[in-house]
């Protein structure tokens, strides 16, 4: 482990919903003071913060974090933006675990938000500025092709049916279900609603998508010695990991992300973790499209590649399986506000992993979780590891 | 929690429309000035780069690999027949109207090329399938800009 042990102390976040009444700093701030509450410290408490939040456009304010700070408890105090697109909610917790374990601070908030509402008709239009802009943007480019182009590849590689991978959307907002904050939870919710719903660009449909949502997450990390005094369950960060692809998205392989294995790599040495399916007891790999989960446990090496379908259909992924993937409901059951969304996985873990879970609850007694989460022009792989 | 559970129609809570306007003007680059110039000429080029035999289309400054300079003598002609490698058939567009017809989307993997191309597929009743051959169909030489549109799409060979 380099550098000093640091833990997760408190937790919190808003609902996640389509259309919040509260502004952006408002999201911000009831994150952060809830995460604040749950282990009884006070703003002065805090050293430093960690803001992170995805493009600009979706708030539709530039320079988003100044703009989002005075709700993140950021004024008078040392403050950094983590932004690596989707893969910003683990990066950030990421960012916070260094600001501690270099020795610079003791405490770090760390708060992710995202308001996608306010991007009108559909933050979808946004997405159209980070393709090239000579050879891909004159073809009027949709985020949807990537998507489809990769799930296509990976259905056609590895001969797996809609059918297989619907089955993900069904077990999340199932899952989802349990969650209070959740935005798209269905206890009652069928494959064939999920091969029944909207084409959007074949083979992606509108079930196998996760939503636009507003919210925001936040957690409070605390060097070794702080976070003893703080409470007598912190959840430590046991090994991190991130990397990036080629910003070239044509050029990747889009059956498998190598990004994801060299993060979820790099992550498993720092914990000292040799066998990673037996090692790790609960999974919240990133999940905004169902084909997404099944390719993450693939480039987490927590399934063979072209096999991760296996683990969900025998209901070795469900929340009382041998190996729990995304029991919070996920981006398609929980929600999907970019940033807020990887930092939902991590407070899941570490709700899980102090028996807080309540309805949610991974039974067994978890020791150990990962998260992960992927972004940037679909490129990068961020991997944090937590445990008790 | 104090958050409105659903907000349906935004006029029911007070709210400010606006925009953020920007244009911009983009250079197509070093490399690609003189790409975008071949493809007026009807041809596709890319750039290979010795080292680590990979060959870039589009054609690009410098190998992201290595980080050599791909300079004149890496420009190599490549297509203009390919592989398909992946599609999709799309159905909305950004403001999420339906598109009728659909647009479909090919990924073409150019033949002495090992980066991929993204362009429209002409859809000609083949059955559309990874593997399938396509060739590149350029717009008339008169109508040609020095743009990715003077590629008009690439279609199945006949």
């Amino acid at each position: 482990m380099a550098g000093r042990r640091v833990a997760i102390v408190g937790a919190g976040m808003t609902k996640f919903v389509r259309r919040a009444l509260e502004t952006g700093p408002e999201l911000a701030w009831e994150a952060a003071s809830k995460a604040l509450e749950s282990c009884e410290m006070t703003l002065d408490q805090v050293d430093a913060v960690v803001l992170g939040s995805a493009p600009d456009a979706f708030d539709g304010v530039h320079m988003k974090v100044e703009y989002l700070s005075p709700g993140a408890g950021a004024w008078g105090k040392p403050t950094i933006r983590g932004y690596v697109g989707g893969g910003t909610g683990v990066f950030a917790a990421i960012q916070g675990w260094y600001h501690i374990a270099s020795g610079m601070f003791d405490t770090a908030l760390v708060v992710c938000e995202e308001k996608m509402s306010s991007c009108h008709p559909h933050p979808q239009a946004a997405f159209n500025y980070i393709f090239d802009h000579t050879t891909e943007r004159p073809l009027g480019p949709n985020l949807l092709w990537i998507f489809a182009l990769e799930m296509n590849a990976y259905m056609t590689k590895y001969g797996l049916t809609k059918r297989d991978i619907a089955l993900v959307a069904v077990k999340n907002k199932r899952n989802a279900a349990a969650h209070p904050a959740a935005q798209l939870g269905d206890p009652n919710i069928t494959v064939e609603d999920v091969l029944n719903s909207e084409v959007l660009a074949w083979p992606v449909q509108r079930l196998d998508v996760s939503p636009v949502t507003d919210g925001a997450v936040a957690v409070v990390m605390a060097a070794d010695h702080v976070a003893r005094r703080v409470t007598n369950r912190p959840v430590w960060v046991e090994g991190v990991g991130w990397s990036l692809d080629t910003q070239y998205w044509t050029n990747r392989d889009l059956s498998y992300p190598t990004y994801v294995e060299e993060a979820a790599r790099k992550a498993y040495a720092m914990a000292g973790i040799r066998e990673p399916r037996k090692e790790i007891h609960i999974v919240e790999p990133y999940d905004p499209f169902d084909y997404k989960e099944l390719h993450h446990l693939e480039g987490l090496l927590l399934a063979d590649r072209g096999k991760a379908a296996e683990l969900v259909a025998l209901g070795i992924a469900n929340r009382d399986g041998a190996m729990p993937v995304t029991p919070s409901g996920g981006l398609l059951g929980v929600g999907n506000p970019i940033a807020a969304a990887g930092l939902m996985k991590v407070a899941e873990l570490f709700w899980q992993l102090r028996g807080e879970a309540g309805p949610r609850q991974v039974p067994g007694q978890p020791k150990r979780g990962l998260a992960q989460a992927w972004g940037d022009l679909m490129q990068v792989g961020t991997v944090i590891i937590l445990g008790i | 929690m104090p958050l409105k559970e659903r907000i349906s129609h935004i006029d029911e809570v007070r709210s400010w429309q606006g925009s953020i306007r920007l244009e911009g003007v983009y250079t197509a680059g070093v490399a690609g000035e003189r790409w975008l110039r071949g493809l007026q000429e009807g041809r596709i080029y890319g750039t290979r780069c010795p080292r680590c035999r990979y060959t870039y289309v589009p054609a690009r400054l410098f190998c992201e690999r290595c980080f050599g300079h791909l300079d004149e003598a890496t420009w190599v002609e490549v297509g203009p027949q390919g592989t398909l490698t992946s599609w999709t058939r799309v159905h909305v567009a950004l403001d999420g109207q339906r598109l009728s017809p659909p647009r479909c989307i090919g990924l073409v993997r150019l033949d002495g090329a090992d980066a991929l191309l993204v362009h429209d597929l002409l859809e000609d009743g083949t059955p559309l399938r990874v593997g399938l051959r396509v060739e590149a169909v350029f717009r008339p030489p008169a109508e040609r800009v020095g743009s990715i549109r003077d590629l008009a799409y690439f279609r199945p060979v006949p």
